[in-house]
């Protein structure tokens, strides 16, 4: 049984969940622990956070032990296009029919993977679904009323990027991305002690067996959850956002810096909007689509869940790549938006 | 072959801690606390898992005590090895549950709102771009002369503010309390001088004169990580004897000020008076504000019609 890479980062992540709530006691040593202000603000928002996720954390991994016992193998394989550019185009729409956010998406999209997804539509998936889809749509039209210019660039830019890097991901990866070997492998020349358990699987799958694996994948799931939950609560509550504004004032540190908000407040994409309509006054359409774009794409708590399941070398990979092609997309569509909403006014 | 006993405490922490986890949620619902933490439409979506949770909790409790090795589906999760390992996994998973149960629950306030920075602008006020025929004047008051909505997406701001207009004075209900102060703030001139009353929590900012706070709320998309502070400014000669964090309720007239260097509403109080935190101290956006008003204001309605 090989013991996952996972494991190994754990212990070196975790001193920090201690040293963060110790630095803000230390702080105000004179106030008792449990009263003191600046800790009932994290814990406010730790819970929040971690309450909101987790409905939808159950959501996708009950979705993906369904999928595991009721979807056979050869069903995605036929599905799969033959075209590399047909693959990512559906890739990028099928968060129109799988509206689920950026919490339940990892588990889902692990599961098709196992199940012969390959892994450039999966990768389009995991970065498109969490924007493309009719609920962000909506919210974000409703938080930018009279600009609707910035959700049509919002969702453009999701689909330019995500398209992108699945048709890079084809082009340059074509290994298996998961850290998991894919078990599904057909072949008939397979040794038959070692990987077969999976075929009587289906044979012998009982309800316990479906809880038991449901609730191990939520397990592995949660504590990705609850150390983005806290690291994202003490970040908010600690530092002020008007020192930061302070730092992108420049034209390139805009993107930067509304890039470096995104991944470290760990919205959910339905209310990313809201929080970036708040910084309308201070920026152009630019560093706020950089911000609409890259943060339902990658922040915090996703990226330790991706770091759950893929291989450390491809996640980082993908993280910069993303950076890079938001960065742009999001430049050239500010310099396109700017004159359409100067003529509106 | 039978289930080794390190992996059987394993499943038994798993399965406690799930079942931690269900029992929380519900106690939180029991308690009425979920609005600290979710918006309404959220918390009907997380009550929704205590079950399975409770099934899945109970599926692994039964696994550890009679499972048989075989039966583990091993393919992927492995279970941790190593001392260290454990300790740090499983008290990470420890950590929401200490929280959770040692502290109480509690509402954010002015501190935060500090952190996020205050809001003074609950709509986009570039209504002066394009400003309405002032001369349509305020003595024969044709409602849809005096509030033309700029585009369609301003149509419902324009809407209540006709009917906001109407009464004699306006109070902010929490139900709609952003659109509220946005349609009075978009339009602003016929408003001034009208009554009004609102509730909120004391905010100061740093080097604010000593007659002025700002009367203050959070509204709430999902949860409070993305929870924008919003304020009006009130001018109060005893404003000083307010502390941050006190709730109060706020009679007045609206008046304007510059703020910045941009316009903002004030309210000049006539009476302040100090009241307990409302049971729900978070406001949220309304998809429909103008049917919620009609809702509040039954009689108004008819009076909206025969103006038009």
């Amino acid at each position: 049984m090989k013991v996952s890479n996972v494991y190994k980062i754990l212990p070196l992540l975790f001193p920090v969940i201690f040293l963060i709530p110790a630095l803000v006691v230390s702080f105000h040593s004179q106030t008792r622990l449990l009263s003191n202000p600046q800790l009932q603000q994290i814990k406010t928002l730790f819970i929040g956070i971690f309450l909101e996720a987790f409905p939808f954390l159950l959501l996708g991994v009950l979705l993906s032990s369904l999928l595991q016992i009721l979807i056979k193998d050869e069903w995605i394989r036929r599905l799969n296009p033959k075209n590399p550019v047909l693959g990512v185009l559906m890739g990028s729409t099928l968060g129109l029919i799988l509206p689920i956010c950026e919490c339940g998406m990892i588990p889902v999209v692990r599961r098709l993977m196992l199940k012969g997804m390959p892994a450039y539509i999966a990768v389009t998936f995991i970065l498109s679904g969490p924007i493309l889809n009719p609920i962000v749509f909506a919210a974000t039209l409703v938080a930018f009323r009279s600009h609707p210019e910035i959700t049509l660039a919002r969702m453009g830019l999701a689909m330019a990027v995500s398209v992108s890097i699945g048709l890079i991901v084809y082009a340059f990866y074509p290994k298996n991305p998961l850290k998991q070997p894919l078990q599904h492998d057909h072949s008939p020349s397979e040794p038959a002690g070692s990987h077969h358990h999976d075929h009587h699987h289906h044979s012998t799958q009982t309800w316990t067996s479906f809880f038991v694996h449901a609730g191990n994948e939520l397990i592995d799931m949660s504590k990705y959850l609850v150390l983005g939950a806290f690291v994202t609560a003490c970040i908010q509550s600690l530092i002020p956002h008007q020192e930061l504004l302070a730092l992108g004032s420049g034209p390139i540190t805009s993107y930067l810096f509304m890039m470096g908000l995104a991944f470290m407040l760990s919205l959910c994409s339905t209310s990313d909007a809201f929080v970036a309509s708040a910084f309308m006054h201070s920026f152009s359409a630019g560093p706020l689509l950089s911000f609409l774009v890259l943060g339902p794409m990658l922040d915090f708590k996703s990226l330790l869940m991706m770091l759950g399941a893929f291989r450390f070398k491809f996640v980082i990979w993908l993280c910069l790549l993303l950076v890079v092609l938001v960065f742009i997309g999001s430049a050239a569509a500010d310099f396109l938006i700017h004159p359409i909403s100067m003529e509106r006014n | 072959m039978t289930l080794a006993f390190k992996s059987r405490f394993h499943y038994l922490f798993r399965a406690s801690w799930l079942a931690a986890l269900s029992f929380y949620i519900m106690h939180l619902n029991e308690k009425g606390s979920l609005h600290y933490y979710l918006v309404p439409h959220l918390q009907k979506l997380l009550l929704l898992c205590p079950v399975p949770l409770l099934f899945i909790a109970f599926g692994m409790a039964w696994h550890a005590i009679t499972g048989g090795a075989e039966q583990v589906c091993d393919c992927e999760h492995s279970l941790p090895a190593g001392f260290l390992r454990n300790t740090g996994i499983y008290g990470l998973l420890v950590i929401p549950l200490i929280f959770a149960f040692l502290m109480p629950d509690l509402a954010l306030g002015s501190d935060m709102a500090a952190k996020k920075g205050m809001n003074y602008a609950f709509s986009e006020a570039d209504i002066h771009r394009k400003p309405p025929d002032k001369t349509a004047s305020l003595q024969s008051p044709n409602l849809n002369e005096l509030f033309v909505a700029k585009d369609s997406y301003n149509a419902e701001f324009a809407e209540l503010a006709k009917r906001l207009y109407l009464l004699p004075t306006i109070e902010v209900d929490s139900s709609i309390f952003s659109e509220t102060i946005g349609a009075i703030q978009m339009y602003k001139q016929p408003f001034l001088n009208k009554k009004i009353t609102l509730q909120g929590f004391v905010f100061r900012e740093k080097g604010m004169q000593a007659d002025l706070f700002s009367v203050s709320r959070f509204l709430m998309m999902c949860c409070p990580a993305d929870a924008t502070p919003f304020g009006v400014m009130v001018q109060a000669n005893n404003a000083s004897s307010f502390p941050n964090d006190a709730w109060v309720e706020i009679q007045g007239t609206v008046q304007e000020t510059t703020m910045n260097g941009k316009e903002t509403l004030q309210i000049k109080a006539s009476r302040i008076q100090k009241i307990n935190p409302p049971a729900s101290p978070y406001i949220y956006t309304n998809p429909d504000s103008v049917a919620e008003f009609e809702e509040l204001h039954p009689d108004n309605a008819a009076k909206v019609g025969n103006k038009q």
